[in-house]
């Protein structure tokens, strides 16, 4: 069973998948070692980190006080991942059949999506009852991705197999359910295995800003307590959870989609096409639609709430019309915090690109590496934050850390799920010849990978923009995340809306970058 | 007994349905559209509902609030009250205002900056006369007074930035003389000596160190010319001025709970680490030390001759003067009111 796709692996023999469950013991065995070994050395001394066999001998003991808490985040995250993912297909599904909305509502909803949770946070919590602050912001870390992951796959249906069914007379909704519907099924799962952790990741941030109970709030007492041991036992949890969510999704899938990987001939986006003032002007007439749309949801979000904390377009723009050092003072933070964004993305992807490449060759790799990916997307970082501040100080290195490790997991499952995607014909061919596994990989899945890095790019960009205001709001105090904080906490509104204008601005611009870039790519290659 | 954890009304059921509609868009949106804005609702029982937005955790810092809802003080006073925990990184006036607490807990800086950017509040009672602001080191790296702290390494959360720059402005401190870290509210930066020194509540990581084994050593903001309260019961000007009388209830019943619990820390700390904060796991041991603490702040020749929870003028004088001086410009009038306070 291997965490990334269940869906290629069918036929192994029985020996190939104990040698193979073999490797990943030993990885894990491995990992743990040196885990140990370290803590019980240099970190001895310091209240940083436990010993997996101290974590887990607290994990025992606090079984009873955990499990109320960890009841509330599942449902939390369940719910969110339910609102999310169910929004996300309702609005997939109208995308598909009235594509002209398409490119406006799709910026609309990345503008959702890259709304900074620091700074939304405390407005939800304000405005909604009980736990449902925290489903919101769960439903919000999963409803960008899948909706991303259905396009992708819907757009990726076979087109012969749609003339097909055209020429035989078949109907819009025949169409639709029989090609599309399926061929958008395995980048769908895809999408909806990042988004099992990416729920209850939001969920505990979402508590750990403050809630009722949850593991979120649980460790915000355990670090104040100094109860480390605590703190990294109910991050085990938290990760026990997710990694449940995970191969939750996983088995699913591989029920539902066993038949329909060797359906498509790999998963090519369409992409733009006509002359370059054509695409110019349609790109434009997206940017004028995409900035209406947020603007009137915007307004109507606002209405009705108190113009104390809720300030609407009209405040931001005078906010920010307004020279002086108050917008100085923003506009130098913006900067801080972009140039912290790419130095995450880009340690990110390159750490994600070589790890792909290597769980690809080596499977024992992956043994010892998937815990790991899974762990650090699902551990809420606040719970490692002293122990990466320690180690790398409060400088910008832990924002590349940080922002790194954001990144890291979206781009390594699609750059895997690329590498895989190759089609079969292009390796049965190069085996043919002779090829080592090395040869394979130099010339016909890296290639073939080379887009997905891309398609990566437009969840790792936006993603990156966020790890580097956690890393800023966490442990360095600079840039536009800790601006944000101590705007929140000054009751200084317009500065904390105008921030997230901003920083939504930067992670759309972000967003578009990696998607000029993917376009760019498919073309040279494919046209 | 915990009272009713959301006492059903016809607007809850509305927001529910709105929060709905709300997630489906895919938006925190048109939420409290329909919040009609006293905060306050008639419970089954005829008692007035209302939400308690507490300034942090659920821990002993709350005894008085569990007493009174244990041993049913808010009922006799015609109320229940429904607690809304707080965090790190919970804003009291931001609940208060959008009417989804009545009633909300902060300290009186960040009150007093929340009315600068327009929010008409009042603070109308103080569970602390004497702040519990103080500069956590270590004993054998001890930092004794703010003077000692030049040159030193000092964690800084956001939420108290406003606090430390009073203490250095008032001691004539140079910030640039001092390296402020931006922390967390974990005291591990100055366990790991990261930080020399870190702000921090002398209630909470203190005893917290302690606790661990950790002998730490810290002063007191107000021992040094710092008099803001912390621990300040705040709600909107115009609660103070329509229904002041379930103001006046509620702190009748605040006082008999802390009253009590001043007479038997143990009261709220088993109700504490058995009931209110039952999911977190609280060290019993530590929350008592926290619990025994709160006289230190709590109680003055003040409160002896005005009553627990008491806005003694000469401090509410102080208050502003030391907020005045930091920048933010806001008058006693604009801040407090002792007219509940005056009225119980």
């Amino acid at each position: 069973m291997s965490i990334f796709s269940s869906t290629r692996q069918g036929n192994l023999t029985l020996q190939q998948h104990k040698w193979r469950a073999t490797h990943r013991v030993a990885g894990i065995l491995a990992m743990l070692a040196v885990w140990q070994l370290l803590a019980a050395t240099v970190f001895s001394s310091y209240f940083a980190l436990p010993t997996p066999t101290a974590i887990v001998a607290q994990a025992v003991t606090d079984w009873s006080m955990v499990f109320p808490n960890l009841v509330q985040t599942a449902s939390e995250a369940a719910r969110g991942w339910l609102f999310g993912n169910a929004a996300a297909f309702v609005l997939a599904t109208v995308f598909i059949l009235i594509r002209p909305i398409e490119r406006v509502a799709t910026q609309v909803a990345l503008a959702l999506y890259c709304l900074p949770v620091i700074a939304i946070a405390p407005i939800l919590t304000a405005v909604l009852d009980g736990d449902r602050p925290q489903v919101v912001i769960a439903a919000q870390s999963v409803f960008f991705t899948t909706l991303v992951a259905v396009m992708v796959g819907a757009k990726a249906a076979d087109q012969a197999a749609i003339d097909v069914v055209r020429t035989a007379g078949g109907s819009r909704r025949q169409e639709f359910v029989r090609v599309t519907l399926p061929s958008a099924l395995p980048a769908t799962f895809g999408g909806l295995r990042i988004a099992a952790p990416a729920a209850v990741l939001g969920a505990i941030i979402g508590e750990y800003l403050g809630a009722d109970s949850g593991l979120g709030v649980a460790m915000v007492y355990a670090q104040q307590s100094l109860d480390v041991e605590r703190t990294w036992a109910l991050a085990l949890y938290a990760t026990m959870l997710a990694g449940a969510a995970y191969l939750a999704t996983a088995a699913v899938e591989r029920r539902v989609c066993s038949w329909s990987a060797t359906m498509t001939g790999g998963t090519v986006p369409r992409t733009a096409s006509g002359s370059i003032p054509k695409r110019i002007a349609l790109t434009a007439g997206t940017a004028a639609g995409a900035v209406l749309g947020s603007l009137v949801l915007w307004q109507v979000a606002i209405m009705g709430l108190n113009p104390y904390f809720a300030k609407g377009p009209a405040d931001v723009w005078r906010y920010l019309a307004t020279p002086g050092s108050e917008r100085d003072q923003l506009i130098s933070a913006l900067g801080t915090t972009t140039l912290h964004a790419s130095y995450g993305y880009l340690a990110g992807t390159v750490a994600a690109f070589v790890v792909a490449v290597s769980v690809l060759s080596w499977p024992a790799v992956e043994a010892a590496v998937m815990p790991v990916a899974v762990a650090l997307r699902a551990v809420p970082l606040v719970a490692m934050t002293p122990l990466i501040a320690l180690v790398f100080g409060r400088d910008v290195a832990t924002v590349v850390v940080i922002a790194g490790i954001v990144t890291f997991f979206p781009s390594l499952v699609t750059i895997v799920t690329g590498l895989r995607s190759v089609p079969s014909g292009a390796i049965d061919l190069l085996s043919a010849y002779g090829a080592s596994r090395f040869d394979l990989m130099v010339r016909a899945r890296i290639p073939y990978a080379l887009p997905s890095v891309f398609a990566a790019a437009r969840i790792a960009a936006p993603s990156a923009v966020m790890g580097a205001l956690l890393a800023e709001w966490l442990a360095t105090g600079d840039g536009i995340g800790f601006l944000m904080l101590r705007a929140s906490t000054g009751a200084n509104y317009g500065r904390l809306w105008s921030s997230v204008v901003l920083i939504t601005v930067v992670s759309l611009l972000a967003y578009a970058l990696a998607t000029a870039a993917e376009n760019a790519l498919s073309r040279n290659r494919f046209h | 007994m915990t009272p009713a954890k959301h006492p059903l009304s016809r607007r809850t059921l509305l927001r529910r349905g709105l929060g709905l509609g709300a997630l489906a868009l895919g938006g925190p949106t048109l939420l409290s559209a329909c919040s009609s804005g006293s905060g306050a609702t008639t419970a089954p029982d005829g008692t007035t509902a209302l939400n308690y937005q507490l300034s942090w955790l659920p821990t002993t810092e709350h005894s008085g609030s569990w007493i009174a809802a244990d041993r049913g003080y808010y009922r006799e006073n015609g109320l229940s009250v429904n607690f809304l925990n707080g965090g790190p990184n919970t804003s009291p006036d931001t609940v208060v205002m959008s009417d989804k607490a009545l009633i909300g807990g902060s300290n009186a800086d960040v009150v007093s900056k929340a009315v600068v950017q327009g929010a008409d509040l009042r603070i109308f009672g103080t569970r602390f006369q004497k702040s519990p602001f103080c500069l956590l080191s270590r004993a054998d790296n001890p930092i004794n007074s703010p003077q000692d702290m030049i040159g030193k390494k000092i964690g800084v959360a956001a939420l108290n930035e406003t606090a430390f720059n009073l203490l250095l402005q008032i001691n004539d401190i140079d910030p640039g003389s001092v390296e402020v870290v931006p922390v967390q509210f974990d005291p591990s930066p100055v366990a790991n000596r990261e930080v020399d020194g870190q702000v921090v509540f002398v209630i909470n990581e203190p005893t917290q160190l302690e606790v661990k084994g950790i002998e730490t050593h810290t002063f007191l903001f107000a021992d040094y010319g710092y008099a803001v309260f912390s621990g300040v019961y705040f709600a909107k000007a115009r609660t103070v001025q329509d229904n002041p009388e379930q103001l006046a209830a509620f702190l009748r019943a605040e006082r008999r709970g802390w009253e009590a619990n001043l007479a038997d820390p143990e009261l709220g700390t088993n109700l504490t680490v058995d009931v209110f904060g039952k999911d977190q796991g609280f060290d019993r041991a530590q929350q008592l030390l926290e619990s025994k603490i709160l006289e230190q702040i709590m109680v003055t020749p003040d409160t002896d001759s005005l009553g627990l929870l008491a806005l003694p003028p000469a401090l509410i004088d102080q208050n502003i003067k030391t907020l005045n001086a930091a920048g933010i410009d806001v008058s006693a009038d604009q801040l407090f009111t002792t007219s509940v306070l005056d009225s119980l």
